[in-house]
């Protein structure tokens, strides 16, 4: 029991608890529409593009998070805005932006003498975050659990069926950049804890993880949120006492819970398929 | 019925606008295409109106423009030229009194929601934002499921259905909607024989309500008996009806003709 509360006796250890664990949650949500938007590639660019923004604030002397968060929906626009009426296909112009932005990132990157603030950006710091920093976390986390239950019926809808949307007034254009710009907040938050470059990760695979196991959309995001947070748990444990990289170890457990999900999975479907030829409806 | 506090699209007058005499659909030079696909699909210069509580059909081989046209009605896509009124309102006016039934392949099958989840959906139009469905919204759900037959699978997710269960739980949602002009595209394609039965005995159910009906197929010889009248579409156009199935009787109640 001790070996399990020695680490949060620590308070810098207590902040990145607090922390991490409204990264997973806000992360895990909005990731399940994520998921079944199949907007993943856009979530995994959104996070690369953040960098210029922080880099810039950096040299500037403002918030990081601040830069970060209008890169983030200063991407969500543009990819928005370049992929209107099909002129490209908006994997194309993802692709083209989320490249170019990140390669500017690098560029400014280059010009600072000191690599050792901004690898925390590029790997997390979780360990690091401020009072400041975790206020803005907790404001980011609460507003993205908020617009997932205040528009849920809306997001759903025009998740499956757009058309049905468009056809009773509720534009689903407007619905998807609405979450496009929460996803960047998100992104900015899930940046702070597992870095720019594994963002990504605790977006999808918490959620992936949580579509294997249940096809109801309300007990997929309180799975995902919940493994989400396992997971950040077990990888501070990790980070504490194997000395390794906290945003690393919590991507690795999370990517094992995604691996547990899959064996339970497969273990249902032959159960099922020995006692009935039917799937069951459930 | 309450309307929504905050709509997703405001209609102020259309409930009590319309008259005895209105014709539930008057579409006059319409002109609808995608913007940027090929040709195909297109509608050109259509003219039609119709009749409050008739029941027509849409005839026509794939490409025609017929799913087109009731996507146009529906004001799913705008239109490029020409006027379409609704019990004399303009499309996007009053967007309750329409409910269209998409083709099943428009649909997001694999979405974790169940049957009744997605006939609930029927219920947004009059619920809007920050509103949640309700008992009243319940009861009507179920009793649309009922109808179509479909109450033992109230639970199942929607891609557990097979294709004509899919159909039938997509006509309830058409239904719970609580509209007066039905837009079905190819509710009979590719069904079984316990759907096609359901569907005729909705679209009976609906006439007796004085409801107005346009479906649209490319089954012609299952028509007959069914509808009051047929409008035939090649190539975005009115055409000639191509066989002796439909006399000129039929050609009174709606009138159509090539722009």
């Amino acid at each position: 029991m001790s070996l399990l509360l020695e680490p949060f006796e620590l308070g810098f250890m207590r902040t990145a608890l607090v922390a991490a664990l409204c990264v997973s949650a806000c992360c895990a949500t909005v990731g399940v529409y994520v998921v079944l938007r199949r907007m993943a590639f856009i979530g995994d660019a959104l996070a690369h593009t953040m960098l210029p923004g922080v880099v810039v604030a950096y040299l500037g002397g403002v918030s990081l998070l601040l830069g970060a968060a209008l890169a983030g929906v200063g991407t969500a626009l543009g990819i928005g805005w370049l992929s209107r009426r099909d002129a490209l296909r908006e994997d194309t112009a993802i692709g083209v932006v989320f490249t170019a932005l990140f390669a500017v990132g690098v560029l400014f990157m280059s010009t600072v003498r000191s690599f050792r603030d901004l690898s925390s950006i590029l790997f997390g710091n979780v360990l690091g975050v401020s009072e400041s920093d975790l206020l803005a976390i907790g404001v980011v986390a609460t507003m993205a659990m908020l617009f997932a239950i205040v528009f849920h019926k809306e997001l759903e809808l025009t998740s499956f069926d757009p058309n049905h949307a468009r056809v009773i007034g509720l534009r689903p254009e407007r619905v998807r950049y609405a979450l496009l710009i929460v996803l960047s907040f998100t992104i900015v938050a899930g940046v702070q804890a597992v870095g720019v470059l594994l963002t990504s990760a605790l977006l999808i695979t918490p959620a992936a993880a949580a579509s294997l196991l249940t096809d109801r959309l309300s007990r997929m995001m309180l799975l995902s949120v919940a493994i989400a947070g396992l997971s950040s748990l077990v990888g501070l444990y990790a980070s504490y006492y194997a000395g390794v990289a906290p945003g690393a170890a919590i991507v690795v457990t999370c990517t094992c819970l995604f691996g547990c999900a899959w064996v339970l999975r497969w273990m249902r479907s032959t159960r099922v398929g020995r006692t009935s030829a039917f799937p069951s409806g459930r | 019925m309450p309307a929504a506090r905050f709509p997703y699209q405001t209609c102020a007058t259309c409930r009590d606008a319309a008259g005895g005499d209105v014709p539930a659909i008057e579409i006059d030079d319409l002109c609808v295409a995608y913007s940027d696909g090929p040709e195909l699909d297109a509608v050109r210069g259509l003219r039609l109106r119709v009749p409050a509580g008739t029941h027509v059909a849409v005839v026509g081989p794939n490409g025609s423009g017929k799913s087109t046209l009731l996507k146009a009605i529906a004001g799913a896509i705008p239109a490029h030229h020409g006027t379409i009124l609704v019990h004399g309102q303009p499309v996007a006016a009053c967007l309750h009194r329409i409910s269209y039934l998409a083709q099943r392949s428009e649909i997001d099958w694999r979405f974790p929601v169940d049957v009744t989840g997605l006939v609930k959906t029927g219920r947004y139009v009059h619920l809007g934002w920050f509103a949640r469905p309700g008992r009243d919204d319940d009861r009507r759900v179920h009793a649309a499921l009922d109808r179509v037959g479909m109450a033992a699978l109230a639970r199942r997710q929607i891609g557990q259905l097979s294709g004509g269960q899919q159909q039938r739980a997509l006509l309830a949602r058409a239904l719970v909607q609580d509209a007066d002009v039905f837009l079905l595209d190819e509710p009979l394609n590719a069904v079984d024989g316990e759907t096609r039965e359901r569907v005729g005995e909705v679209l009976r159910d609906l006439r007796r309500a004085g409801k107005t009906v346009l479906i649209a197929t490319h089954d012609v010889g299952r028509l007959e008996g069914d509808y009051d009248a047929a409008l035939f579409l090649s190539d975005g156009r009115v055409v000639p009806a191509p066989h002796e199935a439909f006399g000129g009787a039929e050609a009174a109640m709606v009138t159509a003709a090539a722009g």
